[in-house]
């Protein structure tokens, strides 16, 4: 398995909000992102969701599911949401993981390319945070993967990935990197 | 400003460009609706730990032990 990079980006501002892979090449099996990022917020809990948003997407059409979130009207391994976005939860460090520069992000999208398939997808992000919501576990720090899987509920090729928190900016010194596998 | 970073990736090149009021809007949305998901996660949290907490009160006024209601 080869990887060929197509796309590659490091925040170095402080107002970034998306990044955005366009025009992306249709000649490979599968899209692979991976790179480190969080959100700069510091408000709320000590992690932050992670949307990936296909296709500048509008319509309520994707579904996304998560290791965490299992409960929807129709599917009880789905979120509940049906989003125009692949939306993840806690997958990203924020500004109150004060052990955590970045998280981990690694998101893997097989037959990206097809238009004749439902795509299914996986991606993975995790936090350590050294200010957990309760005490009484008694340790000081926590740290968790997220792993989600995904759906996305057409049949429409990928051409353009949104990456973006759902909290907060990217912080600077996010890297991602695109490849076509 | 809220910006937006664009990689081209057939051209390689890389775009900066400001956020769209409507663009601007649906972020704040968002953001609005994983907050309300939040909060309702961790009422369901709190509900459930009293639930348990109640019921474990309950078990042992039956006279179930602390290791016995652990086990269940």
């Amino acid at each position: 398995m080869t990887g060929v990079l197509l796309g590659e980006e490091t925040v170095t501002g402080s107002s970034t909000y998306t990044i955005s892979f366009t025009s992306i090449d249709q000649n490979y099996d599968d899209l692979m992102v991976i790179g480190s990022m969080a959100s700069d917020t510091t408000t709320g809990f000590g992690a932050t969701n992670l949307y990936i948003k296909p296709n500048s997407e509008s319509s309520s059409m994707c579904m996304a599911a998560s290791s965490r979130v299992q409960y929807s009207p129709t599917n009880t391994n789905m979120t509940r949401l049906l989003d125009p976005f692949w939306i993840f939860e806690e997958m990203l460090a924020t500004a109150k993981d004060s052990d955590m520069s970045f998280s981990p992000l690694y998101i893997y999208l097989p037959s990206y390319a097809s238009s004749t398939v439902k795509l299914n997808g996986t991606v993975k992000g995790g936090v350590l945070a050294g200010t957990p919501g309760a005490a009484s576990s008694g340790l000081s720090t926590y740290s968790f993967e997220q792993v989600g899987g995904i759906v996305y509920d057409r049949t429409d090729a990928i051409t353009q990935l949104d990456i973006y928190p759902s909290h907060g900016t990217i912080k600077a010194g996010s890297k991602l990197s695109l490849y076509g596998i | 400003m809220s910006q937006k970073i664009i990689v081209n990736c057939s051209t390689g090149e890389r775009t900066v460009v400001d956020l769209t009021p409507e663009e601007l809007q649906l972020r704040e949305d968002t953001k609005k609706e994983m907050d309300a998901r939040r909060e309702e996660e961790e009422a369901a949290k709190a509900k459930q730990a009293a639930d348990k907490a109640s019921g474990d009160a309950k078990l042992k006024e039956l006279g179930l032990t602390d290791d016995e209601i652990a086990a269940r």
